[in-house]
This record gives C-alpha cells, sequence and structure tokens, in this order.
C-alpha cells in the first residue's frame, strides 16, 4: 500500500478476490455493508497488476474481523484467502487535483472538479447593479395594465459580463398555465439565440447543414452569444447568465433555470412553495447534475 | 375508472412511437401521449431541446402546449363552459403517459395543470420528480388549502418499461460512438456497451 501522506486517515477492512468475481461482489458488498455517507469519497475497489482488493468496511469497536468473515461466508462471498488486512485511507475527499493524486497511493477516490464559483461577496457597485435589475423586474411585473387577470410576476435574464439584459417578461399564466415568468424568460434567450445563429450562417448553406452531423455552429448546443468559442462556456443555453425574478421560482421554474444552467438567480418574495430557498433547494441538491448559487434580497 | 392493461399499453405503445421518433432525430428519446377520459389521445409530443435550443422543451410541454393550443374546442368537446375557457376542466380529465418518469420540472408543471394520472415506463434517477430524486407529485406542502389548487396526483410506473430503457440506451450509445454530444460538452464515455436488460 502506498503512502497518503494526509494527516487524516482512517481504518478500514480490505479482502482480496478474484476479479472474475469483482462485479458480483461489489453488489453484494453494497447492500451486506454499504459505506457511511462520510465516505463516499472512496472507491470501493482497487485494481492493480498484482490483485483486486475490496474495501469492506470502517474498522470500530463494534465489529470484529471474524463477525465481517462469518457475515461474507453465509452470503456465499467468494474471498481469495479467507483473511482480511487492514487499510489506511484518506477520511476526507479531495477538493483539488493535488490532493488527489497525492492521497489517491493509499486507497482510489472520486473527485469531482470544484465548478468556478460564481462570487457570492458583492461589493457596492455589485449591489447597485443588482437592485437596478431588481427594479426592472419590478416595473416589468407591475406594468399598468397589463391584461384581464395578469399575475404582476416577472424575470429578467442578464449577461453579468457585459451587464446586457437578454430578455425580461412578464407572467403569462392567466393565459397558459405553464406560462410562468422564468419559463418566458428562458423561451425569450432561445428564440434571440436561434435567430442570431440563423442571421449569422448562409442560408444556402445553413439548410444543407440541417443533418445530424452538421457543423456544431449551426445546429450545436452552443450558449448564447457563441461563449464555448471564445470563452471556454459549457454550451447549454444560459451557461454563465443571471436570472432576477420577482419572486421565489416554484419547482418547474428552478428545475427549468437548472437545465438551462443558469449561473445565479437572486429572487425577492419568498414562496412557501418555492423551489429554491423554501420547500426543495433544487439548486444546491445534491442527486442533480448542475448547481447554483440562488439569493434571496431583502430591500429596506 | 381505471384503464384496463390492454388501453394502458396501446397509449405507452404510443408514447414509444415518439420516442422512436425523437430518437431518429437525435433528441432524448422520451415521448409521450395525453388521453382525454381514457377515449382517444388528444395531444402527443416528445423532445425538442435540441432543436429548440431550449433545455426546457420536453415531451410533456410539448404534448400540454398543444392541448392549449386547441382549448377552447376540446372544452366544448367535454361540455365545459365556453365562454370563458379553464383549461383545468380539460387537464383535470386527462392522463398522461410518458416512457420516462417525468422530471422535477415536467412533475411540477403536471400539478400546475392538474392532470389526472400519469403512467410512465422507466425510473429517471438523475432528474425524476415522481419519486426519484423528489415526490412532487404527492407533495402536499406546495398545494393550497384542500389540495384543490394544484392537486397531487397518482403515478404507475412500468409499462414497457423495458422498451423505454433500451432506447434510451440504444441514444447513449450511438451518441457515443458518433462522438456528437447529447450534453453540449460530455465526459469522455468509451467504454459503454449495449447491455440487454437483466
Amino acid at each position: 500500500m502506498g503512502k497518503c501522506n494526509n494527516s487524516e486517515e482512517v481504518d478500514v477492512f480490505v479482502a482480496q478476490i478474484d476479479p472474475k468475481e469483482a462485479s458480483a461482489s461489489l453488489k453484494m458488498l453494497g447492500s451486506l455493508f454499504p459505506l457511511p455517507e462520510s465516505l463516499g469519497h472512496l472507491k470501493r475497489i482497487r485494481k492493480d497488476a498484482q490483485q483486486t482488493s475490496l474495501l469492506i468496511t470502517q474498522t470500530s469497536d463494534q465489529i470484529t474481523q471474524d463477525s465481517i468473515l462469518s457475515i461474507l461466508e453465509n452470503n456465499n462471498f467468494k474471498l481469495k484467502d479467507n483473511t482480511l488486512s487492514i487499510a489506511k485511507v484518506s477520511k476526507y475527499p479531495p477538493v483539488t487535483r493535488e490532493q488527489l493524486n497525492e492521497w489517491k497511493a493509499c486507497w482510489p477516490m472520486s473527485f469531482h472538479e470544484p465548478r468556478k464559483e460564481a462570487p457570492i461577496e458583492f461589493t457596492d457597485s455589485d449591489l447597485t447593479e443588482i437592485e437596478g435589475f431588481l427594479d426592472l423586474v419590478n416595473t416589468t411585473a407591475n406594468d399598468a395594465p397589463g391584461s384581464k387577470g395578469q399575475l404582476s410576476i416577472a424575470a429578467a435574464i442578464i449577461d453579468p459580463k457585459t451587464s446586457q439584459v437578454i430578455s425580461v417578461c412578464r407572467d403569462n399564466r392567466h393565459r397558459h398555465p405553464l406560462q410562468h415568468a422564468v419559463m418566458q424568460a428562458i423561451a425569450a434567450v432561445a428564440e434571440k439565440e436561434r435567430e442570431r445563429r440563423e442571421s449569422k450562417s448562409d442560408p444556402v448553406t445553413t439548410r444543407k447543414r440541417k443533418s445530424l452531423d452538421s457543423d456544431e455552429s449551426v445546429i450545436g448546443n452552443a450558449p448564447y452569444l457563441g461563449d464555448s468559442e471564445d470563452e471556454g462556456g459549457d454550451g447549454y443555453l444560459c451557461t454563465g447568465l443571471d436570472a432576477y425574478l420577482s419572486r421565489e421560482p416554484c419547482a418547474m421554474c428552478s428545475m427549468a433555470l437548472l437545465h438551462s444552467r443558469i449561473r445565479r438567480v437572486f429572487y425577492e418574495e419568498p414562496r412557501k412553495d418555492g423551489g429554491l430557498g423554501s420547500a426543495y433547494k433544487i439548486h444546491v441538491h445534491p442527486n442533480l447534475n448542475h448547481k447554483f448559487a440562488a439569493f434571496r434580497i431583502e430591500r429596506k | 375508472m381505471e384503464p384496463s392493461t390492454e388501453d394502458k399499453e396501446k397509449w405507452m405503445q404510443g408514447a414509444l412511437t415518439l420516442a422512436e421518433e425523437a430518437f431518429q432525430v437525435g433528441e432524448v428519446p422520451v415521448g409521450c401521449v395525453i388521453v382525454l377520459n381514457n377515449s382517444r389521445i388528444i395531444a402527443s409530443g416528445r423532445n425538442k431541446t435540441n432543436e429548440t435550443l431550449n433545455g426546457t422543451r420536453h415531451a410533456e410541454f410539448e404534448a400540454i402546449d398543444s392541448i392549449m393550443s386547441n382549448i377552447t374546442s376540446l372544452a366544448k368537446e367535454i361540455g365545459a363552459n365556453t365562454d370563458s375557457v379553464n383549461p383545468f376542466d380539460v387537464f383535470s380529465k386527462c392522463d398522461l403517459y410518458v416512457t420516462v418518469e417525468p422530471c422535477l420540472m415536467c412533475a411540477s408543471a403536471l400539478r400546475h395543470i392538474r392532470i389526472r394520472k400519469v403512467y410512465f415506463g422507466c425510473g429517471n434517477e438523475r432528474f425524476g420528480g415522481c419519486g426519484s430524486v423528489l415526490n412532487i407529485h404527492q407533495d402536499l406542502s406546495i398545494c393550497s388549502v384542500e389540495n384543490k389548487d394544484e392537486p397531487t396526483y397518482e403515478v404507475e410506473s412500468g409499462i414497457f418499461k423495458e422498451e423505454a430503457i433500451m432506447m434510451l440506451r440504444r441514444f447513449y450509445l450511438r451518441e457515443n460512438e458518433r462522438g456528437v454530444p447529447s450534453a453540449p460538452n460530455p465526459k469522455k464515455k468509451n467504454n459503454r456497451i449495449l447491455k440487454p436488460i437483466e
């Protein structure tokens, strides 16, 4: 076993198995000895040229080697030799690639490259800009007269790099139950992007290229204003963009923002059925594949 | 009244046809139909996120929008008030058949429109809002008093589950081979193989 050079380690039982048994063993191990969430960064299996080892469970006063072996045996678990050894593994998940490379010497771990965090500390001029966009949203929300039954809710999507307002929309659910302001604003960004692509490309080649294998710049899912080409955006519609909302979005709208890979969301009025700070915390849900920063703005 | 197994399979077959259509044009293969009073399909939809550049254009939204564009005549058909049409009169007599569990967004949308019941093929571990990630379909805390405003709805899963899964697997395998990404900048997954259902 390699050395971790890691200040905090824990002891675990490991056992050797035949590589052919690996997949069946892993399945069984998950139900016999589930790893606690705090050790979720550890891989269950370690393979090298000489041997295949399984991480069985953390050592503790409550469980002896013999009792583990008898549990494994009762479940027809096939170990290479009927013994366990003790290994030291990293107690914490690595937060940098350097830590991963250093610590994985003792036991392999999964590593999630941290996203470049959007700033969460604001200067006075940031706050002035944020308030300005919220004012714009509120003005749109309360725009008199509106049509009969229209709610005073609005949403804006902004490019923070240029402070450009890409879309600002008022709620339309009185005409269509799903046309909440956020959904409208996202649809408007997509509409603009489609128009931009159509005007950018030669109409003749565009038509020719409308097949699956076509040039990505024509039908690929590039973000607003083609960020992927020059700024390393990841190609989703609202990557790098911020949303300003007059009130906390519902679950539908929160997930729509997540599907669009929004960067930050600012809202004023919290809602008990809200999908962010209130009911579901969709922006930081551990099982979902994108996270974004959400801020509730309180004004005097 | 609960549809017969035969009916459920007939409607889900319709949803699968839509999913196949999505597969053919390079969209994530999810399809759905909406059935009025267990008598006929009044709308269908398939994923259109690539075509529209809009990540919210899931099959469910396509189908619901198609109903909304035809809402007056549907209200008339069920004998509802057509002076001021209330779309909930129609949706509350409708069932959704969708090949994959609705995501959080769609699960919430289905509360908003007051769908009657949702039938789906396979679960959706990554995004599912009807049991997998969250239970939006049954969450009483987000509806108003007496469960009237945004009523909870029942779900039933497993109808043609294998077919729905195999279609997704075929899709991701193909994307992998072509190097045409389903996500704009996907992580490399070279070890994908077409696994049969166990």
